[in-house]
């Protein structure tokens, strides 16, 4: 008997896009691991365009993790709190962008030997701090995006995953420094609280458009 | 304590769009009691679909109160399904999970322990052609095996209230006999039914009250038997349906 979490998990891991990322993620560590062979001196420049190009992959189980019409029309129907089915579905999102940031480090790591240990920490920590934010900025915008807009889930996961980027270009340009990493992420546990409960009940408020599902 | 599991009152709906405005319901009052099996009957367009979509607080009325198992429905509220069933004519499936696995996942979360939730599923489904299917994703299914799918989510927590939306279209002979096996058993057990269905003759086998919806209207609310009063000579449901429209 599968629990909740891996059943949501199993809904959202069937996206063509996570395998994909997968994929981006290795070759893009290998491609700039071809180039630092010809130019050792880039390595700071490689390691940007490698936590950019990651850093968007981590972007891709966004794309279905919004409640869209026809999964609220389930929740609606059984009476479930949505809320906790928000908590629920974004721990299943932490878990979907663990294991691909995991993998971003381990590739990361396996790839450039001789600096991984300077890179670890630094890469970690805007890992989890980027993870952190991109839920709770996402989820606030949604109901808004979607009183207007059909396409509301895909956007909300635009504006989730630029959060994320956005915190991830602050890391990489040095204004976040790793130690903020974990404030930045206890913010965001903090206001994630409030903003689950505040999007459902808005959720909850609106007509469903199941005739045009 | 009210006497009905489902009383309506005064609900009317009107949808607007660039074509100009449809009135779907007007006024609509009817009580279902406790432990009634209820058939919804109209001609298409009647409003039945979007009675039922306010009742599942998928649509917002625009004036009128319900209540359901003596509760006031309020807007935005969902609570009360935990003792409600819906079937709706928009199914509500999640087309990347298998059969098994949106079962489980509705028992789960209607808080059904694993073992409850393993021996309801085994139970509801075995009649079923749905049954040969559990493991493929929905999105493979045919029109009838989610129809099959739809009406076992409703059922599968055992609701008070049973509300269902053409729950026999697209069903074969064998899911419909073993789904009117499955409302008779429920209803035995004092559950409340309201059914809205084109099928008259199996409604005439379920159902001791009617609510009768043309143009968005309550034509007729009451016991199965008053209704067939109006029309004695009438062999079946059917035929005084029939003649109750014609004569308008």
């Amino acid at each position: 008997m599968r629990s909740v979490h891996r059943l949501l998990f199993r809904l959202h891991r069937r996206h063509r896009l996570w395998w994909a990322a997968f994929v981006v993620v290795a070759l893009t560590a290998l491609l700039l691991r071809q180039l630092g062979h010809y130019a050792p001196e880039a390595h700071g420049t490689l390691r940007l365009l490698y936590a950019i190009v990651s850093g968007m992959v981590l972007i891709a189980p966004f794309f279905e993790w919004f409640v869209d019409d026809r999964e609220g029309l389930c929740y609606r129907l059984w009476g479930v709190d949505l809320a906790e089915v928000l908590r629920r579905k974004s721990r299943v999102l932490l878990h979907q962008q663990g294991l691909l940031a995991l993998a971003v480090l381990v590739c990361w790591t396996a790839l450039h030997p001789t600096t991984w240990r300077a890179d670890l920490i630094r890469l970690a920590a805007l890992t989890v701090a980027t993870l952190g934010s991109g839920p709770v900025v996402g989820l606030s915008v949604y109901p808004g995006v979607r009183r207007w807009l059909m396409q509301a889930p895909m956007v909300a996961g635009f504006i989730g995953g630029g959060a994320q980027l956005l915190v991830l270009g602050l890391g990489l340009l040095g204004y976040l420094q790793p130690l903020l990493a974990p404030l930045l992420l206890g913010l965001c546990w903090h206001y994630g609280r409030r903003t689950f409960t505040r999007t459902a009940r808005a959720l909850d408020q609106m007509e469903l458009r199941i005739e045009r599902l | 304590m009210s006497t009905f599991a489902l009383e309506v009152q005064g609900c009317s709906r009107r949808f607007r769009s660039r074509k100009g405005t449809v009135q779907a319901l007007q006024d609509v009052s009817f009580q279902v009691p406790e432990g009634a099996c209820c058939g919804l009957l109209g001609p298409n367009g009647a409003g039945k679909s979007t009675l039922i979509r306010i009742l599942a607080n998928v649509l917002k009325p625009d004036a009128g109160r319900i209540y359901m198992l003596g509760e006031p429905l309020r807007w935005g509220r969902h609570t009360y399904k935990r003792q409600v069933g819906f079937m709706l004519e928009d199914l509500a499936l999640m087309e990347r999970l298998t059969g098994r696995e949106q079962l489980e996942l509705a028992a789960r979360l209607y808080g059904l322990s694993p073992e409850q939730t393993a021996a309801t599923i085994e139970a509801l489904v075995a009649p079923f052609e749905v049954a040969t299917a559990l493991d493929r994703w929905i999105e493979t299914y045919s029109r009838g095996m989610r129809r099959q799918l739809a009406f076992l989510l409703a059922l599968l927590h055992r609701p008070r209230l049973l509300v269902l939306d053409e729950p026999f279209e697209a069903m074969d002979a064998q899911a419909l006999e073993a789904a009117i096996t499955l409302l008779h058993a429920h209803h035995r057990q004092g559950a409340t039914l309201l059914i809205s269905s084109h099928r008259l003759d199996k409604l005439e086998r379920l159902c001791d009250h009617l609510v009768v919806l043309h143009r968005g209207r309550v034509r007729f609310a009451g016991s199965l038997a008053d209704f067939r009063d109006h029309l004695p000579a009438a062999e079946s449901l059917e035929t005084a349906y029939l003649h109750w429209l014609r004569e308008g």
